[in-house]
């Protein structure tokens, strides 16, 4: 294969399983840290963690 | 109105119910054959593209809807557009509920091909005389009433019954998906498949028939804008997360897309790349039922792979079917029927209006054909609604509300007053001006059949919203 087309496999399918995993891993942290809070009896009022996108 | 609260268990119950709903035979049988047939590399660009400014902003506003409204798509529209809006979450339930009926054939194919493919029938038999004798036969209507079953079985015990099958169908058809594309990747000659998938085509950018495609195969493969995730978001919780789960999903359907391609093509270029250009113009059927089970076949340990490949087919199908018959379920469940007697009227229409699609494979050409080009027009719809809410304000007290994990940011805004309705207009002109198949309103795949019945439901769907305005004005 040519250098472009290696270049197109990595970027596209980085893209899409990076940003899928990138996407669950946040979504992962999030949960675990609003879990966190609520053993810790804390209350929750915007959930906390924004990323601004 | 006795609906009773119905919430889903956790996040994760909610993403993979969506995941569910998403991954659909549109990611394993359609991508992988659009692909090929617009440009490879070229087309994938303007697909990543389109995730980005069709699919995800399109989610998000469903997602905002179904927790906002708490209602199916009638009563959503009606309550956040406006009671003379009614019309357009009645034309979104039309259009996924008409694909539901001829979605529960395509689930009974696969269903019929994952019993041929462990039985040892299709590595015994030609595959092109087995799909002839099938589709020739009253099977289909039987396997036709076996994944209906299915799905009104799962959709009987409501969110929680949907969330304990989603949990264990979708990381079973991620695993499914990525052991076949890491055999068909080990394949001798794979590389030309890979080579074929990703190899731009730079002029190709220019030609706008790959940024329609691209368009339509998003809409198509991520199910945004169907009032899908409209009604699974009804059942998130309070402080539930909307542009995270958005994004994951998102990107969490295209992963199984690219995975599908890349499993297709090649298996395709390291089987037979002398047949490439007649199996990827085979259509979906004539690709998965008949090329794929030959190109099994001449793999080593390829029954094995087969029997995964119609298992996660199944899987995928399945999913996908269960979100339809909820959404259908859920607006009759607003106007106050039961979970339970709602199911029962649409599996029994499901049944009774899926029939025709299962005894004629061209009936269910023409349903697909004249529903799903309807997608764009609910894509069209939520934006409208969604504008007529005020995007800006649902950005700001729904996506950016409680439980937010990720801050949405004013491009959202823009992407849905303005990119979206041009996006959905462009193409449902390109559409008409295109005329495919002829005006001819008679014919089975022409534009004259698509505006045929897009004309007599929009008319009646008109009607009744009226006739609902003024019972109202007189009470």
């Amino acid at each position: 294969m040519n250098p472009v087309t290696w270049l197109m496999l990595v970027g596209v399918c980085g893209f899409v399983w990076g940003g899928f995993v990138y996407f669950l891993i946040r979504g992962m942290r999030s949960e675990a840290a609003k879990s966190s809070r609520e053993s810790e009896g804390k209350s929750d009022p915007l959930s906390g963690g924004h990323t601004e996108l | 109105m006795s609906i009773e609260k119905e919430e889903f268990g956790s996040r994760w119950g909610l993403v993979l119910a969506t995941l569910g709903m998403a991954v659909g035979t549109g990611n394993i049988w359609r991508f992988p054959r659009i692909v090929a047939s617009n440009g490879g590399g070229s087309f994938l660009i303007a697909w990543v593209v389109f995730l980005l400014i069709w699919s995800i902003p399109l989610m998000i506003v469903e997602f905002a809807f179904g927790k906002r409204a708490r209602l199916g798509t009638v009563g959503a529209f009606s309550r956040l557009a406006g009671r003379g809006h009614a019309w357009m979450g009645g034309w979104v339930a039309l259009c996924a509920t008409a694909i539901m009926f001829y979605y529960s054939v395509v689930a009974g194919w696969c269903l019929r091909y994952l019993g041929a493919s462990l039985t040892g029938e299709l590595a015994r038999q030609d595959s092109a005389a087995l799909w002839q004798s099938f589709t020739d036969s009253w099977q289909p209507a039987f396997t036709h009433l076996l994944a209906m079953l299915f799905g009104v079985g799962v959709v009987w015990f409501g969110v929680r019954g949907i969330e304990r099958v989603a949990k264990v169908l979708i990381p079973t058809l991620f695993v499914l998906v990525i052991i076949l594309a890491i055999r068909a990747v080990t394949l001798p000659g794979a590389e030309r498949g890979l080579e074929f998938l990703f190899s731009p085509q730079w002029h190709r950018l220019g030609d706008v028939r790959i940024w329609l495609e691209a368009l339509t195969q998003n809409a198509w493969d991520t199910g945004a804008g169907w009032g899908l995730i409209l009604t699974y978001a009804i059942y998130m919780g309070v402080r539930e997360d909307v542009s995270l789960n958005a994004f994951l999903i998102g990107f969490g359907n295209n992963s199984v897309s690219l995975l599908a391609g890349i499993t297709v093509l090649c298996t395709v270029f390291a089987i037979n790349p002398a047949a490439q250009g007649q199996i990827v113009g085979a259509g979906n059927e004539g690709l998965t039922f008949i090329w794929m089970p030959q190109l099994f076949e001449h793999m080593a340990g390829g029954a094995v792979f087969m029997a995964i490949f119609f298992l996660a087919l199944s899987f995928a199908a399945l999913t996908s079917l269960i979100s339809m018959l909820e959404l259908a379920s859920r607006v009759l469940m607003d106007v106050g029927l039961k979970r339970r007697e709602a199911l029962l009227w649409v599996g029994g229409a499901g049944l009774a209006f899926g029939l025709p699609s299962a005894l004629s494979i061209d009936f269910l050409h023409n349903q697909d054909w004249v529903w799903g080009v309807g997608l764009m027009l609910s894509g069209l719809f939520f934006a409208l609604a969604a504008r007529r809410f005020g995007v800006e304000r649902l950005r700001r007290e729904v996506v950016n509300g409680p439980g937010s994990d990720l801050y949405v940011g004013r491009w959202w805004v823009g992407l849905i007053s303005v990119l979206v309705p041009v996006e959905a207009i462009t193409l449902m002109v390109w559409w008409l001006w295109q005329g495919r198949g002829g005006w001819n309103p008679l014919s089975a795949s022409g534009t004259g059949t698509v505006l045929l019945q897009w004309g007599i439901a929009l008319i009646v769907l008109l009607l009744w919203n009226l006739r609902r305005l003024e019972r109202e004005v007189e009470t």
